[in-house]
């Protein structure tokens, strides 16, 4: 009855108002679902939180027992076995798997020495490195990430064929977790990607991958000059930052070459690796193409000579002084005050002691 | 039908085209926030963000934070923003000429001692009375700037002209940064290849009930009072679905002058801060839109969900509609100022699409909704109101606007889920029907004040902004 008469109240409303009513019934519906879905979902995070906390104790316990039991072959084969199998036991639910990888790699960053390999031996035993090459075949990037992203914190080798599949894969995200993967897991033999790697890597994926070389231990840093002379200049200044960190001195002549390079970001990392490995062949090279260069590399030029600073760039900086940028000019008076104190030590020292190496000293 | 029957029926038809273009307009910007969120959150999720804490090559950033008669909690503010957990970064206090003791408590309790830096005067501010260094090594990333009172813009171009760093990081002193916030604001930056990143964006959160200790955020809760939490809706919409979606479609107009991290260079180029108006931070990045559409070079405005920045909101309608007052202000100031950019081909969707989106789904909201209550009132008054199209309207309106707000609390609660007290759901629910009935009507109110006060008052004025500090309530 009530459902007719407001039908017919509806019936006798203009369209314009129909409509308006149709969609005031259909936002009702919408926010009634979401509301009580939004209950539910609150209540589920609340308890996943909270077991994901009780879990990850009891993980965490039972793995360090595991592991600490193994040192002691008499006693701790059966009750070994006993937490290998609850563990085990465990993988099958999703839930507690996810929870028991994280375990596992919470464990592993924090632990140095032989338990580390105890660790991933545990992981592949229970199966979790399975599981892990499962999910770089689902459909949804972020979980191939993930996948990819577990068997590089368990430094998993044997996998690699599987991983290296998705190196040109179309998401730079997948590209990037598999260039980590290589640096983590072969350290520099695994940066061979760089020869001939077509997308540019971003400043941020150049840091995860010279800090994961750098855990990477007792390695020889190979021949980089090919890299130096890469088309891709993200390589190029890749391969700069290797340069600074290891001190690679060989590249010398490669690093003077690319004083040349087309683009002025290269020039200018260039020329502050060669200030920094003291390279002292460049202070001329540098001082010629001063102004045919940018003001942002003319600063990065004037820093470097002056740090090779002796009596001969007194004109250069004396010149400068009345640069129109203000790092310039202030570089400039700074160097100049140095040489004025070269010039007060080498007057003080008698002529004929007067040799540079001296004046270097004082200075 | 009479002319003003003619008129009343076309304001009608009007306010309803209206407000289905920007329904219409709110739900494309919802779709597509939500989707960016989930992809940055899942992104995001195995990101090792501690690799670029110990980095050499971490770009250097300044926190640029300036403070005005701030005695009461400079001192735990300063300690806060110095324990952040990057390695190349130093803090700039500008202290704009307080009038309190701030500056001989900052000396006493940082052991600061006068020094002399050669500073690159690129922007004019006001005089710089000195700069100061601490003597204790602990604190060697703090430098004091303390000059003479120019305003919040003033204060920031010193700190700019002192800061030799890559970007710089605009915040309010009194703001409580999360830890690790620099990680995670650096990274837009240095993850293009293709287009220079020159602003950066996080969400900032209202902390008026957090327990706040050592200048860390130990506990999130719900505040007590209507207007507290209506804004803490409002802050969900505007940063996870607006600003999100803005920042995907590259339209993005302002980022908060509560929490903004900048390309030094492009700020200055750009000619950094203008202190002739009150929205100074919205007036920056579209003049530096403009600077870069100008220069021809590829560039992005972004903005990350990650909830980075915590603040204190206004906690009584005074202060609240003061502060809107101002925001509108700004607004008006800004789109004034560049409306050379508006419906202008060349300056592509900056002109065609963000430019007119503020214009009139910003800018204009508030007055053509303040003149449908006041058609609603004529009408009654004669007596030619249809009632049904306005209970209609108004429950579709209603409707929408908690619809908008519930998806802003799921996308919160998918992805952050930073209200974790059981009853703080459906207190934001609740919040959510409430707010368009009680708050919205407010809003609308500081609005009108906003254009009434710069048209006709022409006030100039930053308004009063009196804070009780993060954590020292209760």
């Amino acid at each position: 009855m009530i459902v007719k008469s407001l039908y017919e109240l509806f019936a006798q409303l203009s369209p314009l108002l129909r409509l308006m009513v149709i969609i005031t019934i259909i936002l009702a519906i919408v926010v009634a679902f979401l509301n009580i879905y939004l209950r539910i979902l609150r209540g589920q995070l609340r308890q996943n939180e909270q077991n994901q906390l009780k879990f990850k104790s009891v993980y965490d316990e039972l793995i360090i027992q595991y592991l600490l039991g193994e040192s002691d072959p008499d006693t701790s084969n059966e009750e070994q076995k006993i937490i290998f199998n609850r563990l085990n036991g465990e993988t099958t639910v999703k839930f507690k798997r996810v929870i028991l990888v994280s375990t596992l790699i919470d464990l592993h960053r924090n632990i140095t020495g032989d338990l580390l390999d105890k660790v991933r031996k545990l992981y592949d035993d229970l199966g979790l490195s399975h599981y892990a090459l499962k999910k770089l075949k689902n459909w949804h990037w972020t979980t191939i990430i993930h996948g990819i992203n577990e068997l590089t914190e368990m430094q998993n080798r044997e996998v690699s064929g599987e991983i290296d599949d998705f190196i040109s894969h179309k998401r730079i995200e997948i590209q990037a977790a598999v260039q980590l993967y290589k640096a983590n897991v072969f350290g520099f033999a695994g940066l061979t990607f760089l020869n001939d790697l077509k997308g540019k890597i971003s400043e941020w994926q150049q840091i995860q991958l010279l800090e994961s070389i750098r855990h990477s231990e007792g390695q020889m840093v190979p021949d980089i000059t090919e890299w130096l002379h890469s088309n891709n200049s993200s390589v190029v200044s890749f391969a700069l930052k290797l340069t600074e960190i290891y001190n690679l001195l060989d590249v010398k002549d490669s690093l003077i070459l690319l004083l040349k390079h087309r683009e002025i970001g290269i020039r200018i990392k260039a020329t502050s690796v060669l200030a920094h490995l003291g390279i002292y062949e460049c202070k001329d090279i540098l001082k010629m193409c001063f102004d045919r260069r940018e003001v942002i590399e003319q600063v990065a030029i004037v820093r470097t000579v002056t740090q090779f600073l002796d009596l001969d760039d007194l004109t250069f900086f004396k010149r400068l002084t009345t640069h129109g940028e203000f790092i310039i000019r202030k570089e400039s008076i700074q160097a100049l005050e140095k040489l004025e104190r070269m010039v007060v030590a080498r007057n003080r020292i008698p002529k004929k002691q007067a040799k540079p190496d001296q004046i270097l000293q004082l200075e | 039908m009479n002319i003003i029957d003619t008129v009343f029926y076309c304001f009608q038809y009007l306010l309803f085209v209206y407000a289905s273009v920007i329904i219409i307009s709110y739900v494309v910007l919802a779709v597509v926030a939500v989707i960016e969120c989930f992809e940055y959150y899942k992104k995001n999720e195995v990101v090792n963000y501690k690799n670029v804490l110990s980095s050499p090559f971490s770009p250097s950033i300044s926190i640029i934070a300036p403070s005005y008669n701030e005695e009461l909690n400079i001192v735990e503010n300063v300690r806060s923003l110095l324990s952040n957990h990057y390695s190349n970064y130093d803090v700039i206090i500008v202290n704009d000429g307080s009038k309190d003791n701030s500056m001989s408590k900052l000396i006493d309790v940082y052991a600061l001692k006068k020094v002399d830096i050669l500073i690159d005067t690129q922007i004019e501010t006001k005089t710089i009375r000195g700069i100061y260094k601490s003597t204790n090594r602990s604190y060697e990333k703090l430098i004091i700037v303390d000059k003479e009172n120019g305003g919040k813009s003033d204060a920031l171009n010193a700190g700019l002209n002192v800061s030799t760093s890559q970007y710089v990081l605009c915040v309010d002193v009194d703001c409580v940064l999360v830890e690790d916030s620099l990680q995670k604001i650096i990274k837009p930056f240095l993850e293009s290849t293709d287009r220079r990143v020159i602003a950066t964006g996080g969400v900032i959160r209202i902390g008026n009930a957090c327990q706040i200790k050592g200048g860390e955020v130990m506990e999130v809760n719900l505040p007590k009072k209507l207007i507290e939490r209506a804004q803490i809706l409002e802050y969900f919409r505007s940063f996870l679905l607006g600003r999100m979606a803005w920042s995907r479609l590259d339209g993005l107009l302002v980022i908060s002058g509560a929490f903004g991290l900048f390309d030094r260079e492009i700020v200055m180029a750009a000619g950094a801060y203008d202190t002739k108006t009150v929205g100074e931070d919205m007036e920056l990045i579209v003049r530096m839109r403009r600077y870069m559409r100008e220069q021809k070079l590829r560039y992005r405005v972004s903005f990350i969900p990650d909830p980075l920045c915590w603040t204190e909101a206004p906690d009584n309608h005074k202060i609240f509609i003061s502060q809107r007052n101002r925001w509108t202000r700004g607004t008006i100031e800004t789109l004034k100022k560049h409306r050379k950019i508006g419906f202008n081909p060349s300056y592509g969707s900056l002109g065609l699409v963000s430019y007119p989106y503020w214009l009139f789904f910003e800018r204009l909201a508030p007055l053509i909704e303040f003149m449908g209550v006041i058609v609603v009132i004529v009408l009654a008054f004669l007596g030619n109101i249809s009632w049904a199209y306005f209970w209609i309207f108004s429950l579709l309106i209603l409707l929408f606007s908690v619809l908008l707000s519930s998806v802003a609390i799921l996308a919160e609660e998918l992805t952050y889920h930073q209200y974790k007290n059981k009853g703080d759901g459906l207190h934001l629910v609740l919040t959510a029907f409430l707010e368009p009935l009680f708050f919205h009507p407010v809003v609308v109110y500081a609005a009108i004040r906003g254009n009434w006060d710069y048209y006709l008052v022409k006030n100039k004025h930053w308004g009063r902004m009196e804070r009780k500090g993060l954590g020292q309530k209760k």
